[in-house]
């Protein structure tokens, strides 16, 4: 096993960092994504020159929020794509348009989340008899600027632990359009327990719920796991995006209470949340530290630049008895 | 290692080479035994029983996770069975449509993909919805059947013509003027 790499960090100079506009974001040349998937920079004109792509043209940085208008990279309503499986299990490549992007496969056909694009496939089967039986499959393009896992898959992460099949344990859900997609991935053998605390995020995340099957939500607070101990089993990964001063104590907790031994955990840092007069790159080595003192080994770390500022994912497997 | 005569060596690498063909496992011989452990006549007589337990591991043989689907017609559960790619002429156009992107649209640029197909693929359709602008949307005359027909129907070729023919005539213009600027420089200098 490799050991623990810091990872990224290179290219972030002043890319769609400090320009006033957002500047014009990722060159697709130096990043080595996973599978030819390249970020888009931030805030871009969305098409049409429209102002940056749903929030004001000032913010900068990033560029994601309010709908995956326009979809990624000139994908036109209409067009022809190829999907392709990516390197991780349950996560397909789409190609074609200006730039590929992710998709997982969607467990409702018929319906977005968040109003993300969406791409039909007629399937069909031959029978034993000779007759053919055509079925519509469905994908959900998956935007690295709206969900921090996928920004890390873009980012070339060594493994994200979660596949077909396996349950997941979300921290930080908000209105659950990622967990939509961790639920598209885990399919319908997998399960996805979505925490969230806030009551109105809670509401659009029981709502995406209803629809799928495989997503258990849960309104509570992260920090005190004992509270939805009767609900969430033993789980295989736990995901945590809960961007708060404690967050490697909060992981830790529910790991201790629902995490198998050799399990994955990812923890989205924020930097500014962690501590805002720090520099980015301490705060997370000193998360580091305080994740190996929770007994979670960490694996890798890298940086979610091009899609989110002083952000980096750090994975880990947790050895409860090393 | 001079402990034992040729003779042994090659019965043993004979053994040894059966043993990793698969075939059937030879049980280790008293003439083994001194391989393995001290070459000491003494020690010999203790390590039999020993030797009882210790099997010889059958080498499984490593098969790469692109061999052991070969032949599967799904990618399998990892991939909620992502059919096999069906390989129409059109489609391996597309597919070589699709590694040359950088050279329809030299200004983004993107991964060069592998030159041959993919194993594992299938061809959909961007669903269109009604609350995308319309730019986000393609015409009913624009969706094409293909992705080489759409990008043929949508590739603006007067524009690379015209920046080819804007950096022609730069470099045409500067052959003789720019030659004889540099002279002129040269006489006013001396």
């Amino acid at each position: 096993m490799a050991p623990f790499t810091a990872r990224g960090g290179r290219g972030g100079g002043g890319r769609g960092g400090g320009a006033p506009r957002g500047g014009r974001g990722g060159f697709g040349g130096g990043r080595g994504s996973a599978n030819g998937v390249r970020g888009r920079g931030g805030a871009r004109g969305g098409p049409g020159g429209r102002g940056g792509r749903g929030g004001p043209p000032g913010r900068g940085g990033r560029g994601g929020r309010g709908g995956a208008r326009g979809g990624p990279g000139g994908m036109k309503g209409g067009a022809k794509v190829v999907i392709e499986p990516h390197r991780h299990p349950g996560v397909f490549v789409v190609r074609g348009g200006k730039e590929d992007g992710i998709a997982t496969r969607n467990l409702t056909p018929g319906e977005s989340v968040y109003g993300e694009k969406r791409i039909s496939v007629d399937e069909s089967v031959e029978n034993s008899d000779g007759t053919t039986t055509t079925t519509k499959v469905e994908y959900r393009l998956w935007n690295p600027f709206r969900s921090k896992l996928c920004a890390a898959i873009a980012g070339g992460a060594d493994d994200i632990y979660i596949r077909p099949g396996s349950r997941v344990l979300y921290l930080g859900a908000a209105s659950g359009t990622s967990v939509s997609h961790v639920a598209d991935l885990v399919g319908p053998t997998g399960f996805v327990y979505a925490v969230e605390f806030s009551n109105r995020s809670g509401r659009d995340l029981i709502a995406m719920a209803a629809k799928r099957p495989n997503v258990v939500p849960i309104v509570e607070d992260a920090r005190q796991p004992v509270r939805y101990r009767m609900v969430v089993p033993m789980v295989d990964v736990i995901f945590a995006d809960v961007a708060q001063p404690d967050q490697a104590r909060i992981v830790a907790m529910n790991a201790n209470w629902f995490l198998k031994q050799g399990g994955g955990v990812l923890i989205s840092i924020k930097a500014n949340c962690i501590d805002s007069t720090a520099p980015a790159a301490e705060v997370f080595a000193s998360e580091v530290q305080k994740m190996r003192a929770e007994s979670i080994k960490p694996k890798f770390q890298l940086t979610l630049e091009p899609f989110e500022r002083d952000h980096c994912l750090v994975a880990g497997l947790y050895m409860r008895n090393e | 290692m001079a402990g034992f005569a040729d003779n042994d060596v090659q019965k043993l690498l004979q053994q040894a080479e059966e043993r990793l063909s698969g075939g059937r496992i030879i049980p280790k011989q008293a003439s083994t035994a001194s391989t393995t452990a001290k070459p000491v006549g003494e020690d010999a007589k203790v390590l039999p029983p020993k030797q009882e337990k210790t099997q010889v591991r059958v080498p499984r043989p490593q098969v790469a996770a692109s061999e052991q689907r070969k032949g599967k017609n799904t990618a399998g559960p990892e991939w909620f069975d992502l059919p096999k790619t069906d390989l129409t002429p059109e489609f391996k156009r597309d597919w070589q449509l699709l590694r040359m992107r950088n050279v329809l649209d030299p200004k983004q640029q993107r991964k060069t993909l592998r030159a041959s197909a993919p194993v594992y693929s299938q061809v959909g359709r961007i669903i269109a919805s009604p609350t995308d602008p319309y730019s986000a949307r393609l015409g009913s005359r624009e969706k094409k059947k293909t992705l080489s027909e759409s990008i043929m129907s949508a590739h603006n070729d007067t524009k690379l013509a015209s920046k080819y023919s804007s950096i022609q005539e730069t470099k045409r213009q500067g052959r003789k003027a720019f030659y004889k600027s540099v002279v002129a420089k040269r006489r006013k200098r001396n």
